[in-house]
Formats: structure tokens, sequence, C-alpha cells
């Protein structure tokens, strides 16, 4: 290998910013286009199940005009004084929806092969948001995160690495941080404020809220499991989820701290994916963790001589 | 998150001060569109329909009239480019409480020939003292159409019923999901009514011995509608009549 080609290769435009803002390192800073493309990877996996388990078998129920949806179900949510907005108003109710969901599903599978992530991505996100808008009441917390994490790929320069788009360079490829910083302001956003709210509920502070939430016949996908756990492990989950929603920014900020932070955060999403009824809301958090895992390690490993 | 030491320097052109201002306004949003759910702004006609964001904080954190309008134009700013970007904050799962039974919806459907029929949730456990698991994700977005509208009764118990005469109110803040879901429930029955019907499965509770009896199950009237014209009624359980909604407009 020569020297000239472990020169690490910067893909993508570095943002410029005024004054002393120039040198704020963390948002500024690059990071591995491994890391960025594993993302992209993650998001269209989750894209691609939840569309073609999670949406098509049921796809007419949730958007035919004569069931849940149709362009015109739900007026209020584009009403005066408010900007949502669904490329869905402007396309026929006969086949508008089923066309959008075809586009969507391309555009996932772009990403998946990391062709044109910028376009792929964009569309994804638009395709996304105007699902959201025509029938909202099919929706839960993880359509923002999906929203989120499509802005994310799009911006993030996600097709640098392991993509049919990807540079061919022996050394390291960096790409702009700001995407993927982005995106953990809003997962630390989402963890801690949703720990304020549990902090100010009788039902967190007493921890009783996990044992009903884990013994609802229907929120609950495995009550019959949560009766074989004692009622101290219902109330312990409800805190050590107080703890690490609101800790996970600090937690973040010490090495050690932020293995356990991160491990229990994929454990968390994992295992109420499995247990309640959050289905996407769960399956598009994990995919945010793909961004901590070292990568790039693996390939630096691989190009040893 | 690794750090790279290998920062370039950006160009001086009009994109990269384009990119920076958009990464600087992408990493502030989320930070401030939270904080300013605690920031209590006057409520507006476009924030009553269909109903108050349950995070927002309403009301004034101000007396000077100046400084209240311009945090409620800076709100506003943030949530505009929530509702454009999809990037919606608002992060209160399971809060402030969660009710110690199970609510199930129910479409009792009355045909013009005079039979009745009940069409229950998909979610509805058959045997509740041997409930079985579900698949992930299957069935999840049916799942929250449902949970949005049965959300609005979680709190109710028969010894409560004195306290739910705002039940109208909350039929009509949610009239587009009680409507799409009686209509999707009772197609193809030749329903001239549809009631929606809120089935309360009480959960053990914490403290209860091991194989007691589970409490009696009970149920709600909320809403019927129908389909001939589309009017709406909700049931007051104060009052114990219907009231009709009256049609709004966005």
């Amino acid at each position: 290998m020569s020297a000239a080609s472990a020169e690490p290769l910067f893909v993508g435009v570095q943002p410029r910013l005024p004054g002393a803002l120039g040198r704020w390192r963390w948002l500024l800073a690059p990071v591995p286009a491994e890391r960025v493309a594993a993302l992209r990877i993650a998001v269209a996996v989750c894209a691609l199940l939840d569309l073609f388990v999670g949406t098509l078998p049921q796809f007419h129920s949730y958007y035919g005009a004569d069931a849940l949806g149709g362009s015109g179900a739900f007026e209020s949510r584009f009403r005066a004084g408010h900007h949502y907005w669904s490329l869905l108003r402007t396309l026929p109710d006969k086949w508008g929806p089923q066309a959008l969901f075809a586009l969507f599903a391309s555009a996932a599978c772009g990403l998946l092969i990391g062709w044109r992530p910028l376009v792929c991505g964009l569309v994804c996100w638009a395709c996304a948001v105007s699902f959201w808008n025509v029938n909202n009441g099919l929706c839960n917390g993880g359509d923002q995160v999906r929203n989120a994490l499509f802005l994310a790929v799009a911006f993030g320069n996600s097709g640098a690495a392991w993509g049919v788009n990807a540079r061919c360079h022996r050394g390291t490829v960096l790409v702009p941080g700001w995407p993927v910083k982005a995106l953990l302001v809003q997962f630390c956003c989402l963890y801690v404020f949703s720990g304020i709210y549990k902090l100010m509920s009788n039902g967190w502070q007493t921890g009783y809220v996990m044992y009903f939430v884990n013994h609802d016949l229907e929120w609950c996908l495995t009550p019959n499991l949560s009766a074989l756990l004692p009622v101290w492990v219902h109330r312990a989950s409800a805190w050590v989820t107080i703890v690490w929603e609101i800790g996970f920014p600090v937690f973040l900020a010490f090495r050690r701290a932020r293995l356990v932070a991160l491990g229990l955060g994929a454990f968390f999403h994992a295992v109420t994916f499995i247990t309640l009824e959050v289905g996407h809301f769960a399956l598009y958090s994990l995919a945010f963790y793909a961004v901590f895992v070292p990568w790039e390690r693996w390939r630096n490993h691989a190009a040893r001589p | 998150m690794a750090q790279s030491p290998h920062a370039p320097r950006a160009a001086a052109a009009v994109l990269p001060w384009l990119v920076g201002a958009l990464a600087l306004w992408q990493v502030a949003f989320p930070v401030l569109a939270n904080l300013f759910e605690f920031v209590p702004r006057r409520a507006t006609p476009e924030d009553h329909f269909p109903e108050l964001s349950p995070t927002q904080r309403w009301g004034r954190f101000t007396r000077s009239d100046a400084l209240q309008s311009a945090g409620e134009r800076a709100g506003d700013l943030l949530s505009a480019w929530g509702e454009l970007t999809g990037l919606d904050q608002g992060w209160n799962m399971f809060t402030p409480d969660f009710p110690p039974h199970t609510v199930v919806p129910v479409a009792e459907v009355y045909c013009a020939d005079g039979r009745t029929a009940r069409v229950w949730s998909r979610f509805a456990p058959r045997a509740p003292d041997a409930p079985g698991a579900r698949w992930p994700l299957v069935h999840d977005r049916e799942f929250n159409f449902e949970a949005n509208i049965t959300m609005f009764g979680w709190h109710y118990s028969p010894e409560a019923r004195r306290e739910w005469g705002h039940l109208p109110a909350r039929v009509s803040e949610n009239r587009e999901l009680v409507r799409a879901w009686l209509n999707w429930k009772s197609r193809g029955t030749g329903a001239r009514e549809a009631r929606l019907i809120f089935h309360y499965i009480p959960t053990r509770l914490p403290n209860d011995a091991p194989g007691a009896p589970r409490r009696p199950s009970y149920e709600l009237q909320v809403a019927k509608w129908f389909p001939a014209t589309g009017a709406l009624e909700a049931f007051d359980p104060v009052a114990a009549r219907w009231v009709p909604l009256k049609a709004r407009s966005p």
C-alpha cells in the first residue's frame, strides 16, 4: 500500500460556520463512512420490513377510501394554521397510495444497495411524511424517528462506503459528521424528555406502570409470560428505564458508561419490540444504534498486510 | 461516537455556508422544540381542532404581552419546521399513567333488517386468563389506530362515571378516527347505525393473591354513527344520554 493511498479521503461538503462555531469540533469532525453506511443499510432493512410486513398485507384497509384512510379522511390534519402536507392529497385515491408505496419501496431498495442515497433518502422521507400525514392514526413515535433517520441517511453521504456508488479508496474514507450528530441529539431529546415526563408521573415513580403495561392483554404481545415475573421485576424495569433515559446523554460522555448505555438501549428496544405492541418504533430506534458500532475497525483490520 | 482527527477545512462558497446553517438548525431544533413545550402559550382556534396537544403547556408564562407573543412566534417557527419535515416532537409515551385494565374497542352494528351484531377488535383476547402471544409488527399499525381511539377512555371506571361529562368533547376531538373505524368495521353489513363501545377487562392487581379471580369486565357506550347521514353522536355518562355532535370544519 502506498503512502498516498493511505491518506484519509473526505467525501461530501464540509459545513462552514461563523466565528467560534467554526471550531466546534464535536459537530464538524467527520466520521468514518462505514458508520453512516451501516446506518443506511439498517434503516433500509427496517423500512422494507415496515413496508412489506407491517403495511402491505393490510394496505387497502389502511389507506383505502372505503376503509380507514383516503386522502380526505383526516382533513383536520391539513387545517389552516398548520404545515402538514402529503403527496397523497394531490394523487387520486384510486391509484395514488399504491404508486407512492411502490416508489417508497423502490427508494428503500436503492438505500439498501447504496444507489444515489441522497435522492433515495429524500424520496423515502417524502413518501414517509406523506403516509404519516394522510392517516396519522396508524402511526406512533416510530414514524417521527423514521422521518429523522431518512433525513440523516440522505444528507450523511451514506453511499461513500458499502454500496454501488462507494468510493474506491484503500485508506480511510470520511464523511461529514453533522447529520449523525443531529440524529444523536434527536435521540437524546427523545430519551431525556420521555424520562422527564415519566419522572412527573405517579405510576412511573412507584414503578407499577410497567406492571400494568406488561399485563395489558392488547399492548403486551406476551402477557402469558409477564405473569411469570415477580412484581418487583416490572417495577425495577420502570425505574431503570427512567434512569437510563434521563442519563443517556451523560452516559455517552464516558467510555465505559457509554458501552453500558448503548448496550442497554439496544436491549431495551429489542425486548420491547418482541414483548410490546410498539412495532416500528422499536425497529427504527434499533437501526439508529448501527452508527455506534466501530465498523471501520474491521476494514482497517482486513486491510492490514 | 468515535471522532476522527481529520476535520477538513470548509470551502468559502455558498453551499458550505448553507450546509452549516442546516447543521446548526438540525442540532438546535430538537432541543428547542422539546423545551418550548414547557413554555406556556395561549391556545388559538388552530390549536383547538382537533385537540390540544397533550405535551404543550397552555396559558401564559409572563404578564408582558410582547414577551409572550415573542415566545409564541418562536414556538410557531419550531412547530412549522416539525410539521414540514415530519420531525414533530412530544415524547410522552405511557404518561401520565397507564390504566389498570385492558380497553378493547367493539363495534355494535344495527342493521336495517333488525339484526344486530358485534364486531370485535382483532386484538380482543379470546381467553383473558389464558392469553396467547402475538407476532410483533404484523398488525402494529392497525393496533395504533385503535389505541389512538381507546386512549381517550383509558381511565374510565364505573365508580368515576360522574367525572366523565367530558366524554362527548373527547369523541368530538377524535371524530375522524371514530368515524373511520366504525365505517371500516361495519363495512358490508348493511348497517343503519354503528356504535363504538369500550370493553374493559380489569388487570389483576399487583397485590392480588396468585390465582385470584379477575374483577368483572364492564363496558362504556362511547359513540354512535349513522352511515346514511354521516352524523355522529357521543354518549354523556353523567346525564346518561346521547349528544349529537355538531359538524365542525377545520
